[in-house]
């Protein structure tokens, strides 16, 4: 007889992996002496079967876990205080990783939205010089020859933003709004959800009434009407420069998708989403090169597998073959293409690295403290461990319970954290510095939702696995011998001592890298800016006639609370560049009588009034400034003096200028500025009488605050502007400089947060360990107490175990930070990453709270009565 | 000390314990379909069976033990199920509550 041939190898396994071998072979046995000649109803016999005992060990699973969940949840109701704290830990340390994941995930992570945004470019232009800054407009003329010749790239877009505003007739709100080459859409990969998008044609004026919408306008005005296409909606248009006004009839002729955005180029300080689209009609002058204005921002689709350095190279020659004379020829300007995601994400980037890593060493310090209180929780539960091994538990059983316990208070923590987070993003997404790309966008989805449990889970298990495994390890049997209800253990001690450690080395490392990065802060707030920032205003008199200026200064003057007042033209106030937009002009200049051979120096300038320097707070050095400035006269600062002059007396020596800058005569030295805040190098400026010929910015100078002088110069103004014009622009200097450190004032903040909270969690893991230790060494403290040991003997005692860990936490921490801080040392601002202070403030903040945080149990240990203390056992 | 209630029966499960019953030391999975087909003249679906028999275990009415192996299964043993006084208990609870429905309803229920 031919014996019976059983089923598949991969039906076996299948079984076997299910089920028992044993279990699994009685089925196969059942099957083989039903069905043992057909060997296709054997198989499929077989799968029902596998279905059924995956079924039974589904089944079986979920009631292991219904049992574990409910072994933990009564373990966990047992020490509620402990519990507690743990949740509190880790709601705290996951909601602070999952609000920071949500801020790196949308500014820096997430692709751009547009298609292929690996191959879009931004045409950049930067001058030689130190002073030199990257500057992303190019002129008309330039773009349109660009477009022409350059054969590294697709095409190419130019947008130009900010110089227009464009209100519906009958609101006073503007709409943010983008004027734009046909080619954009096309460049940036993405078609429109309604209509289409402008043709090449419609970039002329009288065809150039068309306008496409974006999706949250088109949904918040016309509450998403697909019949839009083809309607008119009338918006008053206003230069912002020139102050015309003009009624446009717009038709509609698209609606862009959800979520799109053209990306904002030219450092605009608070980038928002475009609502609508119009087409740039570039003026004739600028078509032909004549008027060289430089507004447009430019971005391109490079072909695909050409190099950036190569395709460099060709946009530097089409540059000298179209510019040569410009002003950026004669500055030595080069180009290049910088990608795109670069601009966007810009500087942020290495903020949100170093955000992202303090609050994963967070997490850290967090897991380590849990892990740390759960071996001493689970030294107090030795004897129960020891019951339930007595029942039958393996050690599986012991290690998975345990297991358990900790993926319940992380989850738990995880849906705590996840609704604080919340309220967390919406703090951050208000909190975060203006000019961070994509900001409105960060919201709790689904990335970070996954990142938040994953992150829970992984905490779960990193602070769970030691002291399961360690209270699995323990000889259950001789525990329930001795009859002790808490154990200490070698192992466990060890463990305890290595957490302890690990705890103060992430603080130490954290707090060090706060610590740096608030000095710098500071730093950067106290820098000498070369003038007074400080109740100082700057005024756009918005449509106020130039004719009228003279009456607006005296009556301005006039008022209380004002104690200068002066006037900028062609230029920015000092920090405005930086801090609200604006700019300056630049020219080369001389001293007329420099020897042959002596390079000209670049110089910015603008035109003030005489007040200027006292309205500033500007110091003059030499010479004064006369009340009448001369035509020909000129002010400068020490850079310039230095320069031009050297050791000589600049008062009264003459220097020469391209342009209408022409030959003029030092009247005095003033103190540099550092015009672009205290970070950025500024070029060396020098000043030029008003022409009173261009409408410029009043600075004033205020002896009262800026709120209760406000209100009275905007009733002043008020009757001088015409009607319906915009309230006038009044803006404090102070407010600038934020702009410029908002930043640094953020990250200074969250690293401050993320120090106190590492501080905070450190401080409660040594209190947690050092009670510990106390409750499980009251019979040893009695023995010493009995044995003659004095109070102060056991408290130093307790003090100076908690400060060993310190100590050698520091000894590993310090020099760990001091290799972490060199890599974030490009963010940090007078301040070396060698700086001994910053280490010595940081172990004296550490032992200081190591000494708080054990010296209750020190006190605790101190009261142990040695005769209650040894009956006790 | 507390009394156990014992569980309410399906009545698949009923089927399947009052199988295991009547086959005394002799129940096996196989023989439980069996058995199962030729008392209600319906088809035991074995997978059905297997899990039924799984769950009574696990609920502790149940209780198996392994036999010898036998050539005409491949030298694999069979897995016998004998009930535990729990599962006699539940299946006389579950007897009794379909009696207890079934009371004054003869005429309309009898079988012809």
């Amino acid at each position: 007889m031919t014996p019976p041939t059983g089923p598949s190898r991969v039906a076996n396994w299948a079984l076997r992996t299910l089920t028992s071998k044993a279990d699994a072979d009685a089925v196969v046995g059942d099957v083989m002496e039903e069905l043992g000649a057909s060997r296709w109803r054997l198989e499929w016999r077989m799968c029902q079967l596998i279905g059924a005992a995956a079924i039974t060990s589904l089944g079986r699973s979920m009631r292991a876990f219904r049992h574990m969940a409910r072994d933990a949840r009564r373990s966990l109701r047992r020490s509620p205080a402990s519990t507690m704290f743990i949740l509190l830990v880790l709601t705290l340390s996951i909601a602070a990783a999952t609000v920071t994941f949500s801020v790196v995930d949308t500014v820096v992570l997430r692709p751009l939205p547009f298609a292929a945004d690996g191959d879009l470019i931004v045409i950049e232009s930067r001058a030689s010089g130190a002073a030199a800054v990257a500057n992303r407009s190019i002129g008309a003329y330039e773009f349109l020859t660009f477009r022409e010749r350059l054969t590294s790239i697709t095409g190419l877009a130019a947008i130009e933003q900010g110089r227009f505003t464009l209100t519906p007739v009958g609101e006073s709100q503007s709409l943010v709004s983008t004027r734009a080459t046909a080619s954009l859409f096309d460049v940036l990969g993405v078609p429109p959800l309604l209509g289409r998008t402008f043709m090449a044609d419609e970039e002329a004026v009288g065809r150039s009434d068309v306008a496409v919408l974006g999706y949250e306008l088109w949904e918040r005005r016309f509450h998403g009407d697909p019949r839009i296409v083809g309607q008119s909606v009338e918006v008053t248009s206003r230069a912002l420069m020139g102050g015309n006004t003009t009624v446009r009839s717009l038709t509609v002729i698209g609606v862009m998708p959800r979520g799109f955005t053209s990306p904002f180029l030219n450092g605009t300080p608070k980038p928002q989403r475009t609502e609508i689209w119009t087409p740039l009609v570039i003026p004739a002058d600028e078509r032909s090169g004549t008027d060289r204005s430089r507004y447009l921002g430019v971005v391109g689709r490079l072909r695909p597998g050409t190099r950036e350095a190569g395709s460099d190279s060709e946009l530097n020659a089409v540059a000298a073959a179209v510019a040569p004379g410009s002003q950026n020829s004669v500055l030595g300007a080069t180009y290049r293409f910088v990608p795109l995601k670069d601009v966007v994400i810009g500087p942020a980037r290495p903020w949100m690295v170093l955000a992202l890593t303090a609050v994963a060493l967070v997490l850290l310090i967090a897991c380590v403290n849990v892990a740390n209180l759960q071996l001493s929780r689970a030294a107090y539960r030795s004897r129960e461990l020891s019951v339930r091994a007595s029942l039958g538990a393996t050690r599986r059983h012991v290690i998975s319970s345990l297991l358990a316990e900790s993926l319940m208070l992380s989850l738990t923590a995880a849906g705590l954290a996840i609704t604080a987070s919340i309220w967390g993003i919406e703090i951050a997404r208000n909190a975060l510095p203006p000019g961070i790309g994509r900001a409105d966008e960060i919201s709790l989805d689904l990335r970070v939702l996954v990142a938040a449990i994953t992150a829970a889970v992984a905490t779960g298990i990193l602070f769970g696995v030691v002291p399961a495994w360690q209270a699995s390890r323990q000889d259950l049997v001789s525990i329930l011998k001795q009859g002790s209800t808490t154990t200490v253990g070698v192992g466990r001690d060890r463990w305890r001592a290595v957490f302890t450690v690990t705890q103060v080395t992430f603080v130490s490392v954290l707090l060090v890298s706060a610590t740096l990065i608030i000095a710098s802060f500071i730093r950067v707030t106290t820098a000498d800016l070369g003038f007074n920032r400080s109740d100082l205003l700057v005024i756009n008199p918005i449509g106020v006639p130039i004719a009228e200026t003279r009456d607006m200064l005296t009556r301005l003057r006039q008022l209380p609370g004002v104690s200068s007042v002066s006037t900028v033209e062609n230029g920015s106030p000092p920090l405005m560049m930086a801090g609200f937009g604006g700019g300056a002009s630049g020219t080369m200049v001389n001293a007329v009588d420099a020897p042959p051979g002596k390079e000209p120096f670049r110089v910015e300038w603008r035109r003030v009034s005489p007040d200027y320097f006292v309205s500033a707070g500007l110091m003059v050095l030499k010479g004064h400034v006369p009340e009448q400035m001369g035509d020909a006269d000129v002010v400068i600062d020490e850079t310039t003096a230095l320069a031009l002059f050297g050791r000589q007396d600049a008062v009264g020596a003459e220097l020469i200028g391209g342009g209408r800058y022409g030959r003029r005569r030092v009247a005095a030295v003033v103190k540099d500025v550092r015009t672009n805040g205290p970070e950025r190098t500024a070029w060396p400026q020098t000043y030029l009488p008003v022409a009173n010929q261009a409408q410029g910015y009043v600075v004033v100078r205020l002896n009262k605050p800026a709120a209760a002088v406000v209100p009275s110069i905007r009733l002043m103004l008020e009757p001088m502007q015409p009607a319906g014009s915009r309230p006038a622009d009044i803006r404090s200097v102070e407010d600038a400089f934020r702009n410029i450190t908002a930043d640094r004032r953020f990250n200074a903040t969250l690293m401050g947060l993320f120090g106190f909270l590492a501080i905070f969690i450190g401080a409660a893991g040594v209190y947690g360990v050092m009670t510990s230790i106390v409750a499980q060494r009251t019979r040893e403290i009695g023995v010493r107490v009995a044995l003659g040991a004095t109070t102060t003997q056991v408290i130093n005692g307790v003090v100076g175990h908690a400060l060993r860990y310190i100590a050698i936490g520091l000894l590993v921490g310090l020099p760990v930070a001091f290799l972490v801080s060199r890599i974030f040392r490009g963010l940090l601002f007078q301040v070396t990453t060698t700086d001994w202070s910053i280490y010595a403030i940081v172990a004296g903040i550490l032992i200081g709270v190591g000494f708080a945080a054990s010296l209750w149990p020190a006190l605790r240990a101190a009261r142990v009565d040695p005769l209650i203390a040894l009956r006790s056992e | 000390m507390a009394r156990i209630t014992p569980p309410t029966l399906g009545e698949f499960e009923l089927l399947v314990i009052l199988a295991v019953m009547q086959l005394g030391d002799k129940a096996y999975p196989l023989a439980i379909a069996e058995q199962i087909e030729a008392a209600t003249k319906r088809a035991a679906s074995r997978p059905a069976v297997l899990i039924t028999l799984n769950r009574l275990e696990d609920k502790g009415l149940l209780t198996s033990r392994h036999g010898d192996p036998t050539p005409v299964r491949g030298g694999r043993s069979k897995r016998f199920f004998l009930p535990k006084p729990l599962a006699v208990q539940a299946a006389r609870q579950a007897l009794e509550r379909i009696h207890t429905m079934a009371h004054g309803l003869d005429l309309l229920i009898q079988p012809k």
